[in-house]
């Protein structure tokens, strides 16, 4: 480099660079609504927190219980202000996450409130790469992690008096009549050994990894006589659509599935026959139907850790 | 401190950042829009000189909801040299380039 300024740390990796820039703290997206919730299906709460920043920004969270969490989405609202997605699951809405924003330096709304530091500028002499004074983002840990391919270990939960009345795994196949949310609850996760981290961590970590499971319940019933018969069939699919998600506890960081979405389709059919002839001929179908009962997107996804207190 | 170090204080004496610390710094941030119909979009390449010599990372945020009635794919980051390659992705998403 010819012209410009760069530090790096004791192992030859760029602090500050004038031709790149730093993550700076804009500050904590204010909490705005809960999009979802539901305490089936091993819970979910869908939240949405705003945040000003003339950027792009890039949100950690901590986790203030051992419920797993992610951000789902990212999204301009108005102006400058974007809405930053985060689902949890359980069913426990308090305490909330803390959402700490970073950006580059120009997204930062908030003027310094001094000027006593070091800014570092562009080629260009303007843009700000780096700026002492707007809380640069430190990077405490970091590690790379996937959720397992399937998000249920065994058969799930669902009541055995349920399976012994209706069959197939407790669920009716009469027209989605059955509460699935047991079923599905999710209860699998990748398990790794991260060691201690610091007093108040925040975490990036977006929800990449999907998951769609289905069960299917089917039932045909019949009746023969001599001069009359009866034939009907049933069958009802559930499912549940997953994100990834990561819990942390202790020195582990757990990277399992968080249930978003879930429905069921049903079909029957039912045909009547006097004398051999049919005299009732019948079908239908309803409910939402899943597109696949398949895991995408299972890449290692990075999660990078900082210390939140750094920025209280 | 290392010999030959830097460290950055603020004006209370509190270390901002030193030679033992570690970061990401960012060089590129966009919205990869979904790929037309017709095929268009499904792979984007840049050319970072900063790379050079340097660890990199992509990271990428759904903007929407992933729908129910198509596959959402995430999209896979390729590096050659200084050039980063995005591909086999379907849905808008913010992408973060970033190194150290």
């Amino acid at each position: 480099m010819s012209f410009g300024f760069t530090a790096t740390n004791n192992s030859g990796q760029v602090l500050v660079s004038s031709d790149t820039k730093n993550l700076h703290f804009v500050g904590k997206a204010t909490f705005n609504r809960i999009i979802k919730s539901t305490s089936g299906y091993g819970g979910l709460v869908q939240y949405a927190f705003h945040i000003a920043c003339n950027a792009t920004p890039m949100p950690f969270f901590t986790m203030p219980t051992a419920d797993r969490y992610a951000i789902s989405a990212i999204r301009t609202v108005s102006g400058n202000v974007w809405e930053i997605e985060l689902i949890r699951s359980g069913s426990a809405i308090d305490p909330m996450p803390e959402i700490y924003v970073f950006s580059e330096a120009s997204g930062v709304v908030a003027p310094p409130s001094t000027n006593y530091g070091v800014v570092v500028k562009g080629s260009n002499g303007v843009t700000p790469m780096f700026d002492s004074r707007l809380g640069p983002l430190v990077v405490t840990n970091g590690f790379s992690v996937a959720p397992p391919l399937n998000p249920i270990v065994g058969a799930g939960t669902y009541s055995s008096l349920g399976a012994l009345l209706l069959g197939s795994g407790g669920l009716d196949a009469k027209f989605c009549r059955s509460d699935a949310s047991y079923k599905f609850a999710p209860n699998n996760a990748n398990v790794y050994s991260i060691g201690s981290l610091n007093s108040k961590p925040i975490f990036f970590y977006p929800s990449v990894a999907q998951c769609n499971r289905t069960s299917k319940a089917t039932r045909e019933e019949s009746l023969n006589l001599i001069i009359y018969s009866s034939y009907e069939y049933w069958e009802s699919t559930y499912w549940t659509f997953y994100r990834g998600g990561i819990s942390y506890s202790g020195t582990t960081l757990s990277c399992g599935w968080i249930s978003c979405e879930w429905g069921c389709n049903y079909i029957y059919r039912e045909n009547d026959r006097l004398l051999g002839i049919g005299i009732d001929n019948d079908s239908g179908t309803g409910g939402k139907w899943p597109y696949s009962n398949e895991t995408l997107n299972l890449q290692e996804v990075p999660v990078i850790v900082g210390n939140g207190a750094t920025y209280d | 401190m290392s010999l030959g170090g830097i460290a950055i204080l603020n004006s209370a004496g509190r270390r901002v950042y030193d030679s033992n610390d570690v970061t990401w710094n960012q060089i590129d941030s966009f919205v990869k829009s979904r790929p037309s119909a017709l095929g268009g979009g499904r792979s984007l390449t840049r050319n970072y000189p900063q790379l050079e010599g340097r660890e990199f990372l992509g990271v990428q945020v759904f903007i929407d909801p992933p729908p129910l009635d198509r596959k959402a794919l995430a999209w896979n980051f390729t590096r050659s040299g200084t050039s980063i390659t995005i591909s086999g992705g379907s849905e808008r998403a913010l992408i973060l380039v970033l190194m150290r």
